[in-house]
């Protein structure tokens, strides 16, 4: 079996906050902080698109060692203008950048519901709310996640339950 | 922790399950994903 790449999402959160990149978590990394269970080998993040937030990024990346996984020349505006992706491979695992991730409007759009969510080391970044990953992952409509969005949305349906209760005014129904 | 398929009455099961995610915190599940990599 060949061996794992590496994958350590502290240290590509941390590079990331030293830069100030204003981002906000999703994918398969997100749903995990969550509490979805499954198990990934990356980090896909929506990066806020404005010029001093890609310049961030560039640095970040720089320190990162990124390169793109199809080893053509990286150029993040660029490759931004025209990939929906851009699939990278960072000293600290796979880093995958998405301006604008199905059934959403990007960054701006994803960061009214995220929360920023402490993972250890001193780093908190922005994780798209659950609602969101649900939306993301019905966009996709991929036979894979089916399994995954049931487990989200039931997810979701608990934790109103207990907000609900928890704010005294449960009405008994799911 | 994988997500599983499921069959027949296992809901209740599961719900506990999801119960006690919900209790956990995010570093928490973090980490249990990595540990689950590294197995």
């Amino acid at each position: 079996m060949p061996a794992r790449e590496p994958f350590d999402p502290i240290a590509v959160l941390q590079a990331l906050d030293e830069h100030g990149v204003r981002f906000v978590v999703v994918g398969a990394l997100g749903r995990v902080i969550h509490g979805s269970g499954e198990v990934t080998d990356g980090i896909d993040v929506v990066p806020a698109t404005g010029e001093e937030n890609l310049r961030r990024l560039g640095l970040a990346l720089d320190d990162l060692n990124a390169r793109r996984r199809d080893q053509a020349k990286l150029d993040l505006e660029q490759n931004l203008a025209r990939d929906p992706v851009l699939d990278l491979v960072t000293d600290a695992g796979a880093l995958k950048i998405v301006p604008e991730p199905a059934g959403t409007q990007g960054y701006h759009d994803l960061r009214r519901g995220a929360i920023r969510e402490p993972l250890g080391h001193g780093v908190r970044p922005s994780v798209a709310s659950l609602a969101d990953h649900a939306r993301m992952l019905a966009a996709f409509d991929r036979e894979q996640d089916i399994e995954t969005l049931r487990r989200v949305r039931r997810l979701i349906e608990l934790d109103r339950g207990a907000s609900a209760v928890a704010a005294g005014h449960w009405n008994g129904r799911p | 922790v994988r997500t599983r398929g499921r069959c027949g009455d296992s809901n209740a099961e599961e719900d506990v399950e999801l119960q006690g995610v919900l209790q956990r915190s995010p570093q928490e599940n973090l980490e249990a994903m990595l540990e689950a990599r590294d197995r």
